[in-house]
């Protein structure tokens, strides 16, 4: 028989004294899920609903209104683009037959004439003509040995050197390469 | 007769005055307070956190692309309409959009003149010639006669007068020259403009060559005389 004059068991209250605290920190816990819960939800609410973005749709559909005013300059614009870009590329490729001929013209010594030319591509053939071996000679020294600008002329061949004994002309045949 | 609303009612007041005063009641109430928020967290909170992060990145990126659209307006409120009708004239008769035979006469009847070579005989080919698929050429062949001198300011006249033409191959013998060139055409392309994307102004370069093109239109435009030199050209058409 119990004897102690406290009739509640004294492990009994331990019991009840820590079932308290586990009750008053999940108590603790709820009120803080609570708390966050409604934090949250009033912070969201607020970013959600202060949201510029109904805003700047409506600034964005009056930008492409005022751009669908420039339309047509904006196609016109992008038209030269693509016109200037094709152009570009056909000048680049473009090759200029006149200078060519310049820069052979001017290698000519004064008494040797062209009979015919001949340019394709960078292929060019001609035949010269002249009353002077000399001269040819020179000038074909001239085309074999580059000066300062460079080597302009590759694959040189000679095709023939013909003698016209009547009219004392010689001429002579080439084909070559232009650099 | 039964009082009972609902189902289960009386057990559950049963249940609740059984056990409100004990611990248990409490213990219920937390677990399912906590529970509750919980469930809120996961299914509303966090998906509404989301929502908002992905509206901000919308926000964003629809930032971005206002800027841009402002700044093309801005851009081609700025642009000359004048000179971009001048310069969009000029490309396309340097490049035009299809054959347009007109120019090509006139080019080589000025080149013809002014170089004071006269154009015998030409042949336009129009089966040959597809640079690629939305570029075209109309090869020529002409046969001139002059000397090399004139043949070559021709060439060089031709060169600089629009629509741009390619010289493919020159032949000469005796006086009389065959040269093949051709004159490209391309159509115009399907422009699908993009809002978003920036408009770009023309470079310095592209301007300098719209430039240079003007300046042959010029040139093709001026009144033509004959130079002193050459008496005997004849014109394409006589």
């Amino acid at each position: 028989m119990n004897n102690n004059i406290n009739l509640l068991d004294f492990k009994s209250k331990i019991n009840t004294t820590r079932s308290d605290t586990k009750q008053r920190n999940l108590r603790i816990i709820a009120i803080s899920l609570l708390f966050i819960v409604s934090v949250f939800s009033a912070i969201i609410l607020i970013l959600v609903a202060l949201s510029p973005l109904p805003q700047l749709k409506k600034q964005q559909k009056i930008a492409s209104f005022n751009l669908s005013l420039a339309q047509a300059d904006i196609i016109k614009l992008a038209l030269v683009k693509d016109r200037v870009s094709s152009i570009k590329l056909i000048l680049d490729k473009r090759r200029y037959y006149d200078r060519t001929l310049e820069t052979l013209q001017s290698k000519l010594p004064s008494g040797v004439v062209i009979e015919n030319i001949s340019i394709k591509q960078n292929n060019m053939s001609f035949t010269l003509s002249s009353n002077s071996l000399l001269l040819l000679d020179n000038f074909l020294n001239t085309i074999t040995n580059p000066d300062e600008s460079g080597k302009e002329y590759s694959n040189i061949v000679l095709n023939k050197l013909g003698n016209k004994e009547s009219e004392n002309n010689f001429s002579l045949d080439i084909s070559m390469k232009t650099l | 007769m039964s009082k009972n609303v609902f189902f289960g009612q009386n057990d559950l007041r049963f249940w609740y005055f059984r056990y409100k005063e004990s611990n248990y009641y409490s213990w219920s109430i937390l677990i399912a307070t906590i529970v509750a928020c919980a469930i809120i967290i996961f299914v509303v909170i966090i998906p509404q956190a989301e929502n908002y992060f992905s509206i901000r990145s919308e926000v964003v990126a629809l930032r971005s692309k206002i800027n841009v659209m402002n700044e093309n307006v801005n851009f081609m409120n700025n642009v000359d309409r004048s000179v971009l009708n001048s310069q969009l004239e000029t490309a396309t008769k340097a490049l035009p959009a299809e054959q347009d035979f007109l120019l090509i006469i006139n080019a080589l009847n000025d080149s013809a003149i002014s170089s004071g070579i006269t154009l015998d005989d030409f042949d336009f080919n129009l089966d040959k010639g597809a640079v690629t698929k939305s570029q075209s050429s109309i090869n020529i062949v002409i046969i001139t006669n002059g000397s090399i001198d004139r043949v070559r300011q021709f060439l060089k006249e031709i060169s600089q007068k629009l629509p741009i033409s390619e010289i493919s191959s020159i032949e000469n013998s005796s006086n009389s020259t065959i040269i093949n060139l051709g004159f490209d055409y391309k159509s115009l392309p399907k422009i699908v403009f993009n809002e978003e994307k920036p408009i770009t102004s023309l470079t310095g370069l592209d301007q300098a060559l719209i430039n240079k093109l003007s300046s042959w239109q010029t040139t093709n435009n001026q009144p033509v005389t004959t130079p002193s030199g050459s008496s005997s050209a004849v014109p394409l058409f006589e």
